[in-house]
């Protein structure tokens, strides 16, 4: 393993993943470095579930991947042990106590911590003893999170975690996250429908439409290659003129309008309306947009 | 494999409680009749110790008892077993069995030793002691309390050993000869769910009549019947004599003629070892393991 | 969960946001921020936006690094902070202030300096 490997936890080349003559993942290629919180945005199909499945050698791909330097379909069983995985959050076992969920994976994983583990749960409102049936489907999904968050792992790959949770837990979660994780080593790859959420705890976006990859990019390179304005609607048909990617409402009232461009939007159009940010949403829908989707519909 | 014991582990845990509950009733049972039930014998007074009744009821209530738990306890494991591939499908539950870093081999072949091999010689155990008990509780009612600890345990002891080894020693010999069924069942109910065994048992009807139709004789039936017949005389009788104790012997002969009788039974049931059919069972048996596992492999990648 | 204006960078907010807190005195002057990871679960921001943030503040002289030791605030980071927004109060908003009280026909005599008791 080179040194540089080392700090690319995820290598991705042409992968792609068939199901029969459909393709889940189509010709994808991306890198992951350490350190980061990934976002992978896309609509339901769009191959999320898929490409997060290869990655832990649940799926088979063709095309090249390497994840912590290993072959994720023939090395699965030690790769998990360094990276870890949820795949859905209300999976959990419903025959078992949470507490002997806990001794059963302390034997089973070889980086997860018991008393970690423990106090994490004990910040949440479920108890050691109770059985995985008798919790709600919240309770259910702050078990599990909190299970996978004792794990010393390197690469964490999180299906939709936060579904079901409420907004405080989901606070929580976070603040987890970030204060447990990011020590700069680590990488989170976190598939989300809570987009606009998020948002400002990403440092990378994937951007998945049906199977293909269309924008793989840093949140800072974001602010730096794309340009939104926002015009009053009197101007709107300058705007358009310019071709932007998207044009859509950001607020109500007349000046509440604003276009997205890739690059630079031309100099007199500038003039004529207020710099933004692009969000993450808006930015999504622009490149992944069909006719018939509104920016409501995400 | 350092995941062995954290594998038996959660077998025990999900299954302890139907576990205990079908081990201990048929011996609490016993415990009820014997302490509780009519018992008829000559005369009211205490019966002389040395008499064959009582050594003889205990030996029969030990080695009953025995049993009793054990093919309970072995018919459990079956039905398991049968539906061990789909268990976890169910509450989706193997999503999360899969995310953890266990290879699919050891997360098939586990749980098969473990219901298998481990629950049936347990219950062999148990209802040894649990036999011991209902035992104490009836001599006490035919001959007095002290009479249990004056039986002639010389001779009581080994013979009731050797039931429970001759069945312990047989059972890995059973399990050789009915591998092929119980994985064919197995992998049917991976592939087919419910209707698995269904399945099964249509295409074996089916494959005999038409193998019997182009062969001229029953083959498939035949094959099948003699992997029942052995595993059951792996188990017991596998020397074509079964273990017969008549009243009028002396007892004691009789009961020190059980541990000869014990290795003769076990030598014969390992010498139907020798035979093709083994190794075409061991082959068929490890084919549906392999295609098992490649199967839970497969089966791992949904739709999106 | 905050939500950032979309008119300014994140790590520029999140910079006039720990400016205006030192100004308040939090943290003290000689005294140590608060780490990347502390403020970054705070906020729910994502660590090397925080960084970039604490970056532009040592960038201005706020703050600085003591090595193996962290980030701490700059003695007399107060004063200037004090001093810039005195600054900008008197290039950028006094003017407009100023015209809106010549508009509406306040002299200085009628300004009240000291607050209501």
């Amino acid at each position: 393993m080179t040194v540089a490997s080392q700090d690319t936890l995820v290598e991705a080349r042409n992968l792609s993943v068939l199901y029969g003559a459909r393709r889940a993942v189509d010709d994808v290629s991306f890198d992951i470095p350490k350190g980061r919180i990934v976002g992978l945005l896309g609509h339901n199909g769009a191959g999320k579930s898929t490409l997060m499945k290869a990655m832990v050698g649940l799926a088979r791909p063709q095309g090249e991947l390497k994840v912590l330097g290993l072959d994720p379909w023939r090395d699965r069983v030690a790769l998990l042990q360094s990276a870890c995985y949820i795949p859905d959050v209300a999976i959990l076992p419903r025959w078992v106590r949470v507490d002997d969920l806990v001794t059963l994976m302390s034997g089973l994983h070889p980086r997860f911590s018991a008393d970690r583990a423990r106090q994490l749960l004990r910040r949440t409102s479920v108890g050691l003893a109770d059985k995985v049936k008798t919790l709600s489907k919240g309770m259910v999904v702050q078990a599990h999170l909190a299970l996978v968050a004792a794990i010393d792992a390197r690469l964490m790959i999180l299906d939709e975690p936060t579904l079901g949770l409420d907004v405080l837990s989901r606070k929580a979660f976070y603040e987890m996250l970030i204060e447990e994780w990011c020590d700069g080593e680590r990488s989170v790859v976190i598939s989300t429908h809570q987009v606009e959420e998020i948002e400002s705890l990403l440092s990378d976006v994937l951007m998945l439409n049906e199977g293909k990859l269309v924008l793989a990019i840093s949140l800072e390179e974001i602010d730096r290659r794309f340009v939104a304005l926002s015009h009053d609607a009197a101007v709107a048909d300058e705007m358009a003129a310019a071709h932007p990617l998207l044009r859509y409402r950001v607020g109500p009232g007349p000046g509440g309008s604003a276009a997205l461009f890739d690059g630079e939007p031309p100099a007199h159009l500038q003039a004529l309306g207020r710099r933004m940010r692009p969000s993450l949403v808006d930015l999504f829908v622009a490149l992944t947009r069909k006719p018939e989707l509104d920016r409501t519909q995400f | 494999m350092t995941h062995f014991l954290p594998l038996i582990r959660r077998e025990w845990l999900q299954h302890r409680f139907g576990w205990s509950l079908l081990a201990l009733l048929p011996l609490a049972l016993g415990l009820l009749v014997a302490g509780f039930g009519q018992v008829e014998f000559d005369g009211d007074s205490p019966l002389p110790v040395d008499g064959a009744l009582p050594v003889m009821l205990a030996f029969a209530v030990v080695a009953g008892a025995t049993a009793i738990v054990f093919i309970v306890m072995s018919l459990t494991s079956l039905i398991i077993v049968s539906g061990l591939a789909r268990r976890d499908h169910a509450d989706r539950s193997i999503e999360f069995w899969l995310s953890l870093p266990l290879s699919h081999g050891e997360s098939l072949a586990v749980p098969l030793l473990v219901h298998l091999v481990l629950v049936p010689v347990a219950a062999l155990l148990v209802g040894l002691l649990g036999g011991y008990a209902i035992s104490i509780v009836l001599v006490a009612r035919m001959a007095g309390p002290a009479a249990w600890l004056e039986l002639p345990w010389g001779a009581l002891l080994p013979a009731t050993l050797a039931i429970v080894a001759r069945l312990a020693a047989g059972l890995p010999l059973a399990l050789l000869w009915l591998s092929p069924l119980i994985m064919l069942t197995v992998l049917s109910t991976a592939l087919f769910r419910r209707w698995g065994i269904v399945l099964l048992a249509v295409a074996i009807g089916l494959g005999s009549t038409v193998l019997e139709r182009l062969f001229g004789q029953p083959m498939l039936s035949q094959l099948l019947g003699r992997l029942l017949r052995n595993a059951g005389q792996a188990l017991a009788s596998a020397s074509g004599t079964g273990l017969t104790l008549r009243s009028d012997d002396d007892p004691l002969v009789a009961l020190q003629g059980v541990p000869g009788w014990a290795l003769a039974d076990l030598s014969a049931a390992l010498g139907a070892l020798a035979s093709p059919l083994t190794l075409g069972a061991l082959v068929v048996a490890a084919a549906c393991f392999a295609l098992l596992v490649n199967w839970r492999q497969r089966s791992s990648k949904a739709a999106d | 969960m905050q939500t950032w204006d979309p008119r300014q960078p994140i790590y520029q907010q999140l910079a006039d946001l720990l400016a205006a807190q030192l100004l308040d005195g939090d943290p003290p002057e000689g005294q140590a921020m608060p780490s990347v990871r502390a403020l970054a679960g705070q906020h729910l921001l994502n660590p090397l936006t925080v960084h970039r943030a604490l970056q532009a503040l040592g960038d201005e002289g706020l703050l600085e690094n003591r090595r193996g030791l962290g980030l701490y605030v700059t003695p007399g980071a107060r004063e200037r902070l004090k001093a810039a927004e005195r600054q900008r109060f008197l290039v950028a908003e006094w003017p407009r202030m100023r015209d809106r009280l010549r508009r509406l026909g306040i002299g200085p005599e009628q300004l009240e300096w000291e607050p209501r008791a």
